[in-house]
């Protein structure tokens, strides 16, 4: 996406360094490195749906996601292997940025004070690029019986 | 246990405080899985418990394995040293881990007394670290 011409310098094409973005702007890069991974933006999704998860519910809802499927149809083992990677690397990473808190003794999932900026940015994706990712995660367990 | 794919610049990290292989998985970056999958199920093997046990502490803080997986397979391949990256070593909870760019995740005891004593301790490689920010 760099276009450099090579030797060619117009006055004002390299931008010094005190006209750099604010700092609002440059925490964009969070955003980004917290949505750069599928599983991360689907649990970021789940958000929008509701502000609180349990990791396991969680881990059922994103194995259904990525193998096509719902929740209840979800083997132990390929939930197992969502469950122990976002415990392992994703949740503790979203928690780092300040996106989410995670309570290891009732392993919930909840939204914390960076979330709002991350949700909005979401948001914003939804409606183009991800929304079949979107609307699963929104799907409240409307279809899913419990009994 | 001599029966190694480490080829030999993987010498160079501190083996002192390795005992022996207890696990070893293999990790493939064009499966299902993730890396941090593979080394949680392979520290649970030699650990003996099941893998959604092993909770006593996030991988995490040890390392970041999602970056070390983007390092180590970029291209998706698990090819001995086509990327020349080599062997990471790194410590977790009693076990040294090593992930070798051939796939391999490989779980050795730690041996005692060498705390602190390499590259590879406990802090997790990250680069803005810094506890204290000058003032403005």
């Amino acid at each position: 996406m760099c276009d450099q011409g090579g030797g060619e310098s117009r006055s004002g094409a390299q931008k010094p360094a005190d006209d750099l973005p604010p700092a609002g702007i440059l925490s964009l890069d969070h955003v980004f490195e917290a949505l750069s991974h599928p599983r991360r933006r689907y649990l970021c999704y789940t958000l929008l749906a509701s502000p609180e998860w349990n990791l396991e519910t969680l881990a059922a809802k994103i194995a259904a996601w990525e193998n096509d499927t719902i929740p209840e149809a979800v083997t132990d083992e390929r939930r197992n292997q969502v469950y122990v990677s976002l415990y392992h690397a994703h949740v503790p990473k979203l928690a780092d940025e300040g996106i989410v808190s995670f309570d290891p003794d009732t392993e919930t999932i909840a939204v914390a004070q960076n979330s709002k900026q991350v949700l909005r940015a979401l948001e914003g994706l939804g409606g183009s690029l991800d929304s079949a990712q979107e609307s699963h995660a929104r799907a409240q367990d409307s279809e899913e019986t419990d009994q | 246990m001599s029966m190694s794919n480490d080829d030999g610049a993987e010498d160079s990290s501190p083996t002192s405080n390795r005992g022996a292989m207890l696990a070893q998985q293999h990790f493939d970056p064009r499966g299902d899985g993730d890396l941090t999958t593979t080394i949680v199920y392979t520290v649970a093997e030699a650990d003996g418990v099941e893998p959604p046990e092993l909770m006593d502490e996030p991988l995490y803080d040890s390392v970041d394995a999602t970056a070390l997986e983007a390092t180590l397979f970029r291209n998706g391949h698990a090819s001995g040293s086509r990327t020349g990256t080599g062997t990471l070593s790194f410590e977790y909870l009693d076990y040294v881990v090593t992930v070798g760019d051939d796939g391999w995740v490989k779980v050795y005891e730690r041996q005692e007394g060498t705390d602190g004593a390499g590259p590879s301790g406990p802090d997790a490689p990250e680069t803005a670290d810094e506890p204290d920010e000058p003032g403005a």
